[in-house]
């Protein structure tokens, strides 16, 4: 049977502009939040009105374009793929701030750079890249591509924020799975993957060995445990021994989480569950792409990022700390507004 | 194969669409349409009998953009919901049941990527549904 591979894998994040330095930051335990200049204009109180925002009438598209370059470059030469897939939201934001769109879609920006022909872009919330991630796995897995650059970029922009905050779910800290969290703070980031069949030779980072996708159907915002665990089970995810979760920090998102993730795992016995959006933001489409590079690095260094608490929610009864015994295979979830719920299985062997 | 197609305009939508979001509304009614000549209840009673059926939706335009942009007002939570790209897509798997793959498209054949979720098993339909500028939505059932 064939598998898909991840052959190449690259980052930039509050953390660092690469995906090492990202990783060492986590692991070490630096407030990478405050590496970003951009992002500490946002530690001031909450602010009322639209027109309070600093806006950055030059950094739409510009600084979207740049981190995902900023990423796609470590690992690109021209012609090294004939298909991209991206996620991002950033395309909606722009038309918030300025009342009209990118000019170009960064699908299409980053296709022209780099000389790919097939282009895809996804725009489905917080899940954009998790989705274009799964769309180049089918189109691999279906022989209607042979390698693909696949990954997600979003960039902060205040009207974002403006939004979040409204819905009251914007925190001056992000605390995932604390008793304490009260929600989520932006982050930006990009992370971009190069994925092949195993056809092609050689030793992949990671093999991608399941997805999921499903709908809620049921509500714009309010999310539904019963539909993630579906998602989860897509991915025949029995050996799963880490779970990057989507871990938002809001009240809501982690308890549905937690509620699907026992749900597929009923007894305490559930894999080692962590989220990076503490330490590095929500980095809102790229979410996904994000979790899967972070996975590929704990892979790599045989040690899993576990996630910064305080407090743990005994209540969401899953396990947050510790190491697991294996690190062989690992999921990688992420859900988007309006019901969009991913899930990617992730195997190092 | 495309087993269903329909167009709805705007001036359709009549005091419904004044009152409601035009984009959401702009969709929803060319997928009923389209749901209804593939022959397919719009409203099955048993919403779980929609778990196979997804939807591929392309804009680059979120509904309520031009609307926030223009108040500068607050920020409504209720504006956010429609300033998603997804929203279209979302609302119409909200209203017909759709559990299968909710897809926004930006750029890319959606028809092909619609094909892929029933090829790979995710779903046995799928609804491609598109708007053309502000006042034409299409909609298909492949």
């Amino acid at each position: 049977m064939t598998r898909i591979g991840i052959y190449s894998a690259a980052m930039v994040s509050a953390g660092g502009r690469s995906l090492n330095r990202t990783w060492d930051a986590l692991v070490t335990g630096q407030n990478t939040r405050s590496l970003s200049n951009r992002l500490q204009q946002f530690k001031e109180p909450k602010y009322t009105h639209m027109t309070d925002y600093p806006w950055w009438p030059d950094s739409v598209g510009r600084h979207l374009f740049d981190i995902a370059v900023g990423a796609a470059d470590q690992i690109m030469d021209n012609d090294a793929a004939d298909t991209i897939c991206v996620g991002s939201t950033t395309d909606g934001y722009a038309e918030l701030q300025f009342g009209k769109p990118q000019e170009k879609p960064l699908a299409d920006f980053m296709a022209d750079r780099y000389g790919i022909k097939n282009r895809y872009q996804f725009s489905n919330a917080c899940a954009s890249s998790s989705t274009a991630i799964i769309h180049a796995y089918d189109l691999l897995r279906t022989g209607r591509a042979d390698i693909v650059l696949a990954g997600g970029a979003d960039e902060v922009l205040s009207s974002g924020i403006a939004a979040f905050d409204a819905c009251r779910i914007y925190a001056d800290k992000c605390r995932p799975f604390d008793k304490d969290r009260r929600g989520l703070v932006l982050g930006e980031a990009a992370a971009f993957f190069l994925m092949a069949r195993d056809t092609i030779g050689g030793r992949p980072l990671a093999w991608i060995d399941g997805v999921g996708s499903t709908c809620d159907a049921m509500d714009a915002a309010a999310m539904n445990s019963i539909a993630i665990s579906q998602a989860i089970m897509h991915t025949s995810p029995i050996d799963i021994d880490y779970i990057m979760a989507h871990g938002t920090g809001t009240i809501e998102n982690d308890q549905a989480e937690a509620d699907a993730i026992r749900q597929v795992w009923p007894d305490y016995n559930t894999p080692l569950v962590a989220s990076y959006k503490g330490a590095l933001g929500h980095p809102q489409g790229a979410s996904g792409a994000v979790g899967l590079a972070l996975v590929l690095e704990a892979f790599e260094s045989g040690h899993a990022f576990v996630t910064d608490i305080q407090t743990p929610d005994e209540d969401l009864n899953l396990k947050l700390k510790g190491q697991p015994t294996l690190l062989n295979r690992a999921l990688v979830l992420s859900y988007g507004t309006w019901g969009v719920n991913t899930a990617i299985k992730v195997a190092r062997e | 194969m495309i087993l269903g197609s329909a167009v709805a305009h705007e001036s359709e939508l009549g005091v419904m669409g004044r009152r409601d979001v035009k984009f959401r509304k702009l969709a929803e009614l060319a997928v009923r349409r389209a749901l209804d000549d593939a022959i397919i209840p719009p409203k099955p009673d048993n919403r779980s009998e929609y778990r196979n059926i997804g939807i591929v939706f392309v804009t680059r335009t979120g509904e309520r953009f031009a609307e926030m942009y223009s108040k500068v007002e607050r920020v409504k939570a209720t504006d956010f919901g429609g300033a998603i790209l997804n929203s279209g897509a979302g609302h119409c798997a909200i209203v017909f049941g759709l559990r299968g793959p909710q897809i926004l498209c930006v750029e890319g054949d959606p028809f092909l990527i619609a094909k892929l979720q029933i090829e790979v098993g995710r779903a046995t339909h799928m609804v491609v549904a598109m708007l053309e500028g502000e006042t034409v939505a299409l909609a298909f059932v492949v």
